[in-house]
């Protein structure tokens, strides 16, 4: 062969990776990494993304942080849906796919319709379950008076307590079934030898599932509950979505289903237009779910420690 | 001994089976409540299919329901290809050559994985406008293009499942790289494709909020789209509204009930690995 021609081919092997990774890279570039400094340059300014851009430095940050009630409210909602509902939907998720992991014939079966919730729009499960938890035509009220627990239809969507439970209620049923299918893939995972080593020394089901099951599966835990906290901080359209088309289509009864991604939807679109103020608000949320990412990882790993 | 297992079975059963019901059940209601006028559900809750699926079906189609379906597929399928494309590129870049910016690329991906979609969608919902996009499908289709997750489990899937050999006996037989790529590497990495493929599909047929603030044209709308505007616009016709939801929803339950088992497997195996 021709030494400028192996030559040649040796070069274009080199070009090779980098004509490969250049869509991803070039798409990232134009779609994410740009648009994501644009909205931080935007955060330091008033725009309605019409009229003249008006630099305001930090005012938009120190505005949500100090003066806007609502951005707390908001933000503790958020925490406070996604602290009930992650540690319900891991449990409940560990200890069906403890159970379910034995059946032999009928495993498949549930695992699928456990999982079905999951892959509904969000917008869909909102709109399904306004429709159910209606005061007058909802099921789950007709089901109440039929058996004679209450008289009349329970107001559940107006009523901010309710609301809460509801929320957090449509979050567990979303996601166990998601938690359930990864821990037994997990499951899977764990050498039977050890439950047999177990047997022999007399343990019985509840030390299995505790003393084996459960902290080797620990890492699998971890997973879920990042994942959980980065999603929940996220919460949107299923809250929206209760409400829609209601007299308390904004927030639900007292802003009791106002999540912070709504907030921001609001704010810099809906009606008001202050793009700065909600791109300083995306800023915020990114740094809040660093630091419960941040915390969540440190406290699993003492907890690693320790075992 | 034998009765309290027995009490135990039956206590299991019955825990399942509520729980089971609790899953299905809103699926089984909106195909029903979808078959009756409005006028009949605001009379009696009905727990069986009516007559009038087809009559509430009607009134969506003259309301361009096809044409919403026909916008969310075109969207679903070029970001499916798009997506899957670029992410098997990179990730085959990454994890079969040595170069020098491979570190630095894999670790941008798993960081960027961490950061939550909303941060940019100011910056990119300007930069549609600028570039005249918006009221067009493709914000909806771009932004798939350069997906954290899909490339992510490419690349883990590439690593364990693409033996080296098979690429080095094909260089050695004098093949180029790319047919090196679609005859020797593609048949190992079908599974993989597949599952970011069905996830792809689930995201981007879900997908509400993006479209919600770039199309404001009822002739663009997709699904998603279609069906809130029917719920603030015609909040009290409920049997339409249910069959709307009942047509949105169809095309995920399909593929769902087709691909499941690789769809579990393949949600559950990028999370045990990562």
């Amino acid at each position: 062969m021709d030494k400028s021609i192996k030559i040649k081919k040796q070069s274009m092997h080199k070009a090779w990776p980098y004509l490969l990774a250049a869509p991803y890279v070039l798409c990232y570039v134009a779609f994410t990494l740009y648009p994501t400094f644009y909205s931080f340059f935007l955060s330091f300014f008033d725009w309605n993304g019409i009229k003249a851009m008006n630099f305001v430095g930090l005012a938009n940050y120190r505005d949500l942080l100090f003066k806007d009630k609502l951005f707390w409210k908001a933000i503790w909602n958020t925490i406070q849906f996604m602290l009930l509902s992650v540690p319900i939907q891991t449990i409940l998720g560990l200890v069906l796919a403890n159970a379910v992991f034995s059946l032999k014939r009928t495993k498949r079966a549930f695992e699928t319709v456990f999982f079905l919730p999951y892959i509904i729009a969000p917008i869909a499960i909102g709109s399904i379950f306004s429709n159910l938890f209606d005061w007058q035509y909802g099921y789950i009220n007709e089901f109440l008076i039929s058996i004679g627990l209450i008289d009349e239809g329970i107001y559940f969507l107006q009523n901010p307590t309710m609301t809460r439970m509801i929320i957090v209620m449509l979050q567990v049923w979303r996601h166990f079934g998601y938690c359930m299918v990864i821990y037994m893939a997990g499951m899977t995972a764990i050498s039977p030898d050890i439950y047999e080593a177990a047997r022999i020394d007399g343990a019985n089901e509840w030390q299995l599932f505790s003393r084996i099951t459960v902290p080797q599966l620990n890492n699998l835990t971890i997973f879920l509950i990042m994942t959980s906290i980065i999603n929940g901080m996220q919460l949107y359209e299923i809250p929206k979505q209760l409400y829609a088309g209601t007299t308390t289509a904004t927030g639900g009864p007292g802003y009791s289903a106002y999540t912070i991604i709504w907030k921001f939807i609001n704010d810099a679109f809906a009606n008001k237009m202050r793009l700065g103020y909600g791109a300083a608000l995306c800023y915020i949320l990114f740094v809040i779910i660093l630091v419960f990412s941040f915390v969540s990882r440190r406290i699993s790993n003492r907890k690693g420690a320790d075992a | 001994m034998k009765v309290s297992k027995i009490i135990i079975r039956v206590l299991t059963v019955i825990f399942f089976a509520i729980i089971s019901f609790i899953c299905l059940f809103p699926f089984y209601v909106l195909p029903v409540m979808g078959s009756y006028t409005t006028e009949e559900l605001m009379k009696t809750l009905p727990f069986w299919f009516g007559s009038s699926f087809f009559e509430n079906t009607r009134t969506l189609l003259q309301s361009n329901f096809l044409r919403t379906y026909g916008n969310s597929a075109f969207v679903t399928i070029f970001s499916i290809v798009g997506s899957a494309f670029n992410s098997v590129l990179i990730s085959y870049a990454i994890t079969k050559y040595r170069f020098k910016a491979r570190k630095f690329l894999e670790g941008l991906i798993v960081v960027t994985m961490m950061l939550p979609g909303q941060i940019s969608t100011i910056g990119y919902i300007m930069e549609m406008r600028v570039l005249h996009l918006t009221n067009t499908l493709w914000p909806l289709v771009f932004t798939w293009l350069a997906h954290p997750f899909t490339a992510f489990f490419m690349v883990q899937f590439m690593k364990d499942s693409v033996p080296m050999e098979i690429i080095e006996s094909g260089r050695i037989d004098g093949a180029s790289e790319p047919r090196i790529m679609i005859s020797l590497v593609f048949p190992f990495i079908i599974p993989a494709v597949s599952t970011i493929s069905i996830l792809l599909f689930m995201w981007s047929w879900n997908n509400y909020t993006l479209p919600m603030l770039i199309i404001n044209n009822n002739d663009m709308f997709t699904i998603p789209l279609f069906v809130s505007n029917l719920i603030s616009e015609f909040r009290f016709d409920i049997g339409g509204r249910m069959a709307a939801l009942t047509w949105a929803v169809l095309p995920l339950l399909i593929i769902f009930a087709i691909f499941s088992k690789s769809f579990i497997k393949g949600i559950a195996a990028g999370s045990v690995k990562g």
